[in-house]
């Protein structure tokens, strides 16, 4: 008799177990705390997406990019010395879709608003860029940032020089 | 009028020297990919089978023979630059004559030459042939054998050639030229056949016109 | 009954079925023939004029090509089939690149810049991720694209 009580409580154990064992394992996988909440569809993103064209010829720094001056002018670009803003985009892009931009050498760039992804207390939004030569995909990436994060790409090659893309957005009501 | 047309010198059919039978695909699919194996020598018969196509192609969209030779061999430099992302689905050739045809419209457009799609692009091949726009009836008052010996005619006709868009231009190039199908046309322009029959329609239609005043011309010298 | 001038065109072309285009001509009237006479005209001297200028130019390409093929990177002449792997490889190595400059550059988590790159695919030869300092002691996340072109023809 106590051996079936045993036995009837394994398998009730074993039972709990297998229910259980998934979830622990996605949670290894993917622990709660990485991941970020659903997006929320209803939000906006304004994104300015500044061009710059960094080149070794002078060593001239345009001012409309002070805000980015720091890291302009640090190691990640130190073989260039002249820094200048080529053109300003300021994207507004609904939750779920995309917003193209020129980018120059007839490239073309696409960023997405996949929607909100706060988390830790923070707001935060998901983005994807793609920088596509006609039907090509250069490069697509996706990346959370914080709300009013600033978000750098570069090393496409352009006039002697290359392309650095500064990206920063923000959450829109 | 019951006779088939006996057209008078005929459609411009596929050239001798085009590689469109199954055989020749495959022996220059062979070509390709010996030469992303690195072998020079296979990259120098196709070089050398399509330079002067290439350099045709570019010089009829350019006008100037330096240039034309630049871009023909920045296209073959370009071309084996990236033979490891030719997919192999259209022929190597119709490859080489969109890289060849970029990067003329690229040039055009640095050297600030290019001019701007003036006819409808959005014109289907439904549209095409509208009582408004027609083709011509009336022939060039000129013998076209004569064009290959006399450089005036030569010259205005490229001076007409001249007048047209880039994409009109490398269309009409690119059949009459090179005789290319509109399926391939399509492939080298990266455009729908729709597109590549508007533009062909465009751009013959065009050249007809440039060309009557030329053909007024040609009657009043040959009336003194 | 004059034959539209698409259709006109395309049978001068060679562009119709077999079928279509021997039924076609059998309805052609005299204008539709001067038609085809006119395009017919056109093609030749627009050919003509083409091929006669471009025959009075010398083109040997080889002799120059030859000596500028050796400096291409012989990494980019990548045979078909090995194309979707080295696609992956290059992503796995954007990846790999990425998490360990991630974990390199940083002590702590890699979310202190706010930046998580979630994806990342190029095409080429790999990519990096850094962080760069701002002016208020915060890195930016920089996402640096080796630029080969590689795809650049590739939609064929």
């Amino acid at each position: 008799m106590g051996k079936s009580v045993i036995g009837q409580w394994t398998w009730r154990l074993l039972f709990a177990g297998l229910l259980v064992l998934p979830k622990v394992a996605v949670a290894q996988i993917d622990p709660p705390k990485a991941v970020p909440v659903e997006a929320k569809p209803a939000s906006k993103a304004t994104c300015s997406v500044r061009v710059i064209h960094a080149t070794a010829n002078g060593n001239e720094f345009d001012a409309r990019l002070e805000p980015l001056r720091p890291q302009l002018k640090g190691q990640a670009f130190q073989s260039f010395s002249r820094f200048s803003l080529i053109k300003q985009h300021e994207l507004s892009i609904a939750g779920g879709a995309s917003q193209n931009f020129e980018v120059p050498g007839e490239h073309q760039g696409v960023l997405s608003y996949e929607g909100r992804a706060d988390s830790g207390g923070k707001q935060r939004l998901r983005l994807r860029l793609e920088i596509q030569d006609g039907a090509a995909k250069l490069l697509s990436t996706k990346f959370v940032i914080n709300d009013g994060g600033t978000v750098m790409q570069a090393g496409m090659k352009y006039d002697k020089g290359v392309l650095v893309l500064g990206i920063t957005c923000r959450i829109a009501s | 009028m019951g006779e088939p047309n006996a057209l008078p010198n005929g459609a411009p059919s596929r050239r001798a020297s085009d590689p469109a039978t199954e055989e020749q695909r495959r022996a220059e699919a062979e070509l390709v990919e010996r030469c992303r194996g690195g072998d020079q020598r296979a990259f120098r018969i196709l070089v050398e089978r399509y330079q002067r196509r290439v350099f045709s192609l570019a010089f009829g969209l350019l006008k100037d023979p330096d240039e034309a030779r630049d871009i023909s061999q920045e296209a073959f430099l370009k071309a084996h630059r990236h033979l490891g992302s030719f997919q192999g689905t259209a022929s190597f050739y119709t490859w080489l004559y969109r890289i060849t045809v970029n990067l003329c419209i690229d040039r055009k457009r640095k050297v600030g030459r290019g001019s701007e799609v003036e006819l409808d692009e959005r014109l289907s091949h439904q549209q095409v042939g509208s009582p408004a726009d027609v083709l011509s009836t009336q022939k060039l008052s000129f013998n076209p054998q004569r064009v290959a010996q006399s450089s005036e005619l030569r010259g205005r006709i490229l001076a007409a050639l001249e007048k047209l868009s880039e994409q009109h231009r490398a269309v009409l190039i690119l059949r009459e030229v090179e005789g290319l199908s509109y399926k391939e046309i399509a492939d080298s322009m990266d455009c729908p056949e729709g597109t590549v029959m508007s533009r062909l329609f465009h751009a013959r239609r065009q050249m007809q016109e440039l060309l009557s005043d030329f053909a007024e011309d040609a009657e009043q010298e040959g009336a003194d | 009954m004059a034959v539209a001038d698409n259709k006109l065109i395309r049978l001068f072309d060679n562009e119709l079925p077999v079928d279509e285009a021997d039924a076609l001509r059998l309805e052609l009237s005299e204008e539709d023939n001067a038609k085809l006479a006119a395009l017919a005209e056109l093609s030749s001297s627009v050919r003509d004029a083409i091929e006669s200028e471009a025959a009075m130019h010398e083109v040997d390409l080889w002799s120059t090509l030859q000596r500028q093929l050796p400096q291409q990177a012989p990494a980019k002449v990548v045979p078909l089939r090995r194309k979707v792997l080295v696609r992956t490889t290059a992503a796995i190595s954007a990846f790999a690149v990425a998490a360990s400059l991630f974990f390199a550059l940083r002590t702590g988590t890699v979310r202190d810049s706010g930046c998580d790159v979630e994806e990342l695919e190029v095409v080429g030869s790999g990519a990096t991720v850094m962080k760069v300092a701002d002016d208020r002691g915060n890195d930016t996340t920089l996402i640096w694209f080796d630029h080969q072109e590689e795809d650049e023809w590739e939609s064929l």
